[in-house]
């Protein structure tokens, strides 16, 4: 296997190697080093449900399978965040089969730092914004999630989702402006 | 620039990829443009909530147990990994041959009997059930598994089942259920529902097939539709009368106004309209003319009342259902009759509002996720009436319901514990619903909160001990989450000034200070601790905590103080 050096440095590359080849040691170091990007990712299109742990397991036991596959040509990072993306989507996918309903049923983490009314309030506005979130076609919901919650570039989704740059700016664009409407009375 | 080209160019804007041309104009325009001001507004207010909205930390011991799981998933080694995809390779073929073989037995069983007349054994199901194993399904898919009579179908928190019965009739059996096979053959199918919740949908059954459920105070059978209709002319134009004998039917009239009509009623139609009232029965005999009627299929479910022999659901005109939430259009008409309460509510209605969520919450054909909103929908309403032990109460029920998500079930018990606490002014009663948080849902979202919120109550009450107690627990099983350096804190100063231990105090101001050397606690700490040293006595270590103080925190809120104290120790030395 080998892996060019333009996206990853040395040690990266060598981990990545070791990995592929199954050395246990190594895959923990990544897994460790990771661990808390892929759970963010699929915390925000899940939200902090009981299917989280399952599908951040699922995402390394996927980057695991498809290591060998890993050339070097993009991130490492994004290499990964294709792979939380894709598990979250099955998992999305497979809720709505289950529940039968576009599922208003997750919840985000709610913010700590302030005081007691000011974060009742902000709670209860990042609660109706998550549960908005989801109702929206899982297309938007993927650029939504990693441009505006995640901080990724456009270059970048468009590199982790394979769409074109136009394809992503469009997408985000009706996102917004679907949630947006639908939040029209919190946002003004 | 105008508004068009505003909301065209508006992400791009907000995002930071617009030229400078643009950004200027866009400026100038919402300068004077109040709507396009709101919109980018909005839009900026929205991205700005997506970006804040955090996720819960994970504990040293949640991530090691995931990593394990996902080593067990792989094998500890390369060979270890082929062998265990190759043995999985291999167990698949196996299964699908297997599986393939018994389709075919079963499909040849089947076959043969309905065509030699014979019955089906009890002791075996007639058609296989298909069986999502407990617990993830994502891993494994779903297993075939076959189910015999007396076979128990058990679910654990988090799992559900689904039992494929006949032909197109399953059960779906929600987590933490039981359900028993009493009797299955093609004219039989007798369920039993020991405990929890199950979704049931039955196919049409023919003429003398039983379909029932049992629990354990109740039965619910499965009955045809039987019913007459009436076309009689009036001075409105035709009238069609609907008597339902048996079942249940949608009656639906030109103009889109539909009803279910029930077993023992009738309803008519005159025109194109409903009629407003239910008519008298009229007797049965064969409808004279053809007329749209859309048969409802499965049929509500009704109220039971036992025989005299309890061996025969007799059906009654049910209290509970809402009757126009046909299944399949469950969410359409939720989000519909959610809009139409809160529409009433505004208007100031508000105890028809209440009336639609309290049907909603008593459905039994919407998912829990739909019925748990519409309970929060409730108990908000009655917090803003500032009704707010109705309120506590919608939230206790909240809590005590099962087949709710635990996050919901956490999420209400919050809510209730922050009702008591504040609104209600019942300290001993928020204390309790702080407890029980801790105690249930030591993994919820506000953990961290209930504990804080928890010391606090008991400092008010000025139960000291029982506050050193809530953030001792705290810092022992959750080291590290945000806010136990804030908690470390608060149990070193209860130290000091409930206790008089200023050893404890001492050892948790130095844990501080080395864990979060950049915390906002650490100064107070660094501070603190070199008071409790010179409270101990201990002068020569107290004097260098102090000058440490003054070297780490030159413009720090205790300087003074601290450069004083260390000139008095210098003053004291010197005599």
């Amino acid at each position: 296997m080998s892996i060019d050096n333009q996206y990853i440095d040395d040690n990266e590359r060598l981990r990545i190697t070791k990995a592929a080849q199954g050395d246990k040691q190594a895959f923990s170091e990544i897994f460790f080093s990771y661990k808390t990007m892929v759970y963010r990712v699929v915390c925000k299109f899940l939200g902090a449900s009981e299917n989280t742990d399952d599908a951040v397991q699922q995402v390394f036991i996927e980057l695991f399978k498809s290591l060998p596959g890993y050339r070097g040509n993009a991130k490492f990072t994004t290499w990964l965040y294709r792979i939380a993306v894709n598990v979250s989507i099955q998992y999305i996918r497979k809720r709505r089969r289950d529940s039968d309903v576009e599922s208003l049923n997750t919840e985000f983490h709610i913010d700590r730092t302030q005081n007691s009314g000011a974060r009742v309030e902000k709670n209860e506005l990042q609660m109706q914004v998550a549960s908005a979130l989801e109702t929206i076609h899982i297309r938007k919901r993927i650029v939504v999630v990693l441009h505006d919650m995640e901080g990724r570039t456009m270059e970048e989704i468009s590199d982790i989702t394979g769409l074109p740059l136009g394809t992503v700016k469009s997408r985000l664009f009706h996102g917004r402006e679907e949630l947006r409407v639908k939040l029209k009375k919190l946002l003004e | 620039m105008n508004c068009k080209l505003v909301h065209k160019h508006g992400n791009d804007y907000i995002d930071g990829y617009a030229s400078s041309l643009i950004v200027n104009d866009v400026q100038t325009h919402l300068d004077s443009c109040q709507e396009c001001a709101k919109y980018i507004g909005a839009i900026k207010r929205l991205k700005t909530i997506l970006g804040d909205i955090p996720v819960p930390e994970k504990t040293d011991g949640q991530w090691k147990s995931i990593h394990e799981n996902v080593l067990t998933s792989l094998g500890t080694n390369k060979k270890d990994i082929v062998l265990k995809f190759t043995k999985k390779v291999s167990h698949l073929q196996m299964f699908a041959t297997a599986a393939a073989l018994v389709l075919m037995f079963v499909s040849v069983s089947f076959v043969y009997n309905q065509f030699s007349g014979k019955k089906s054994s009890h002791s075996q199901l007639l058609y296989p059930s298909l069986v999502a194993m407990q617990g993830d399904t994502s891993k494994d898919g779903n297993k075939a598994e076959l189910i015999k009579v007396n076979g128990v179908v058990s679910t654990t928190p988090g799992s559900m089942s689904l039992l494929k019965t006949d032909s197109a009739s399953t059960i779906e059996i929600a987590e933490l259920s039981k359900l028993v096979i009493k009797q299955y053959s093609e004219s039989n199918q007798v369920y039993v529902l020991e405990a929890g919740s199950v979704q049931i949908h039955v196919n049409k059954r023919k003429v003398g097939q039983v379909y029932v459920l049992e629990t354990p105070n109740a039965v619910c059978k499965v009955v045809g539709t039987r019913f007459t209709v009436d076309v009689v002319q009036s001075d409105r134009g035709s009238k069609t009368v609907l008597t339902v004998a048996e079942g249940c039917v949608l009656f639906k009239g030109k103009n889109g106004d539909s009803v279910f009509v029930h077993a023992g009623s009738s309803r008519s139609i005159t025109g194109e309209e409903l009629d407003p009232s239910e008519v008298a029965l009229s007797t049965i005999k064969e409808p004279e003319s053809t007329v749209e009627i859309v048969v409802a299929n499965p049929p509500l479910p009704v109220k039971t009342k036992n025989t005299k022999d309890n061996s025969v659901a007799v059906v009654d005109e049910p209290d509970v259902v809402p009757a126009e939430i046909p299944v399949e259009n469950s969410i359409k008409v939720y989000n519909e009759r959610v809009r139409e309460s809160e529409s009433l509510f505004r208007s100031g209605d508000s105890e028809m509002a209440f009336s639609i969520l309290q049907q909603l919450i008593d459905s039994l054909l919407l998912p829990p996720g739909l019925v748990y909103e519409a309970y929060m929908k409730k108990a908000r309403f009655q917090k803003s009436l500032k009704k707010y032990s109705e309120a506590c109460q919608t939230l206790e029920a909240v809590v005590g319901v099962n087949k709710f998500k635990t996050e919901h079930r956490a999420n209400a018990l919050y809510l209730l514990s922050e009702l008591k606490r504040i609104e209600l002014s019942d300290g001993d009663g928020a204390i309790a619903r702080y407890r029980q948080y801790i105690k249930e849902f030591s993994n919820g979202l506000m953990i961290s909160e209930a504990y804080f919120t928890l010391a606090e109550l008991y400092h008010a009450k000025k139960e000291f001990s029982e506050e050193i107690r809530v953030y001792k627990e705290f810092v022992e099983a959750y080291g590290n989450l945000p806010g136990i350096d804030r908690a470390m804190y608060s149990l070193a100063q209860l130290y000091t000034t409930t206790q008089n231990d200023c050893a404890k105090a001492v050892g948790l101001y130095a844990h501080i200070e080395s864990k979060y050397p950049n915390g906002q606690f650490t100064e107070d700490a660094l501070f603190w601790k070199a008071n409790c040293l010179q409270n101990q006595g201990k002068v020569v270590l107290a004097a260098d905590a102090y000058k440490d103080y003054c070297v780490r925190y030159p413009e720090g809120r205790w300087i003074s103080e601290a450069r004083g104290r260390i000139i008095d120790k210098e003053s004291v030395g010197r005599r």
